[in-house]
């Protein structure tokens, strides 16, 4: 156990340099400034944010709950290149979790997300209709909000399997469900949470949450073509694996299946 | 057991740290970490485009031949929001590339910095999200 930790301490004193490079973390928690407020008393979400990359987003929520296929998907990982290498759209949820700002301009019957990585628009109505019976599946699926006090709650199904979670590679089936639930915490942050809740990959759902820091007042959104000179594509010199380079160590085990909650018929 | 599993892994981190994995695409899928490059030419062509940069270089070697040279660098919005722009690479101009070459043998490098013949660095931020640059 002890030579243990202590492997695990001199692996991550081996990387100081990493570490100083890393831009300073966010705050974690709200800064105490007044949320402002839309005429009909809800919390503004519009503004332009300057969300970062998040290399894993499932960090905090691991050891991932994984079904066998979930496992071998992740596993699976290095025999396939990065949907976004190929400018292939983010997708939900990883749009949230990709570099660059977004914008969110909150209507009283929709909240429209604009981000500049990808170009990237969603509308998330907020009136009361229910998801799209007849639309194809797609990479950023069918999303529909709904105002639960103050947070944006953001439903979103009809996604395909052609999109991954995030650059460590996590993975996802076209049973995907993402919850999201946007609050504005402060003057200057958002918090987002999202839940992933897709029973062929993981056992149960599992969440993650971070704030998101508002952008300097200056900046606006640019262009973002991914296509527009993307030389690694055109050269031929993408490779298979997670953008991070992260190795499949073995440790990831598949979680025996639990039941999943039936509905209980009332007497 | 567990312990060498955990040196073994700290290791290949350590490999696929050296540099950190690049963001848009992966590092090593076409640069070798372990082939550092410094190169000193003259400018020719600045492609300021999504999703990276790139700069074309003229670099006279010591026997007078002149080989031509293309480097990646960081992504032009982020660099635009750090204040640079194109006109920090003026064409015919002396610049200094510190970087990492390419797998394939060609005269490709990822650049780490870029200097001006005064030493003025410019352009800071890489292609490389994690080293604190202007990734993706």
């Amino acid at each position: 156990m002890t030579s243990r930790i202590i492997a695990i301490v001199v692996c991550g004193l081996m990387f100081p340099a990493l570490s100083a490079a890393q831009p300073a973390p966010p705050p974690t928690t709200p800064d105490g400034t007044p949320v402002p407020r839309t005429a009909n008393g809800r919390p503004d979400l519009s503004g332009i944010w300057n969300k970062r990359l998040v290399v894993n987003t499932a960090a905090t929520a691991e050891p991932l709950p994984f079904t066998a296929a979930g496992l071998k998907a992740f596993n699976d990982v290095w025999n396939h290149i990065d949907p976004t290498s190929k400018c292939i759209l983010p997708g939900v949820p990883r749009v949230n979790t990709s570099p660059y700002p977004f914008q969110i301009v909150q209507l009283p019957d929709k909240v429209i997300f604009l981000y500049e990585y990808m170009h990237n628009f969603r509308v998330i109505y907020t009136d009361g209709r229910s998801h799209r019976k007849s639309w194809e599946p797609s990479l950023l699926g069918d999303s529909i909000g709904r105002w639960d006090g103050d947070a944006l709650v953001i439903e979103t199904v009809n996604l395909t399997d052609r999109t991954w979670l995030d650059d460590h590679g996590n993975r996802h089936s076209d049973a995907l469900k993402v919850t999201e639930r946007w609050r504005r915490v402060s003057a200057n942050q958002l918090s987002y949470e999202e839940t992933i809740d897709d029973p062929k990959f993981y056992t149960k759902p599992w969440t993650v949450s971070w704030l998101i820091p508002i952008a300097p007042q200056e900046w606006e959104l640019m262009e973002y073509a991914c296509t527009d000179n993307n030389k690694d594509m055109s050269d031929g010199h993408l490779q298979p694996g997670p953008l991070d380079g992260s190795l499949r160590d073995g440790t990831a085990i598949a979680q025996p299946p639990r039941p999943r909650r039936q509905p209980t018929q009332q007497p | 057991m567990r312990t060498r599993l955990i040196a073994l892994v700290c290791a290949a981190t350590a490999i696929a740290y050296a540099p950190p994995a690049a963001a848009h695409h992966s590092f090593a899928a076409q640069f070798d970490g372990d082939k550092p490059v410094v190169l000193k030419g003259v400018v020719t062509k600045v492609d300021w485009r999504n999703p990276h940069i790139w700069v074309y270089l003229d670099v006279h070697e010591a026997d007078g031949k002149v080989t031509k040279w293309e480097c990646e660098g960081g992504a032009p919005n982020a660099l635009t929001r750090q204040g640079w722009s194109r006109e920090n690479l003026k064409l015919g101009e002396e610049l200094t590339v510190d970087g990492w070459r390419a797998k394939d043998g060609t005269n490709t490098c990822n650049a780490r910095t870029w200097k001006l013949a005064n030493g003025q660095p410019v352009l800071a931020g890489s292609s490389n999200a994690n080293a604190g640059g202007a990734g993706r």
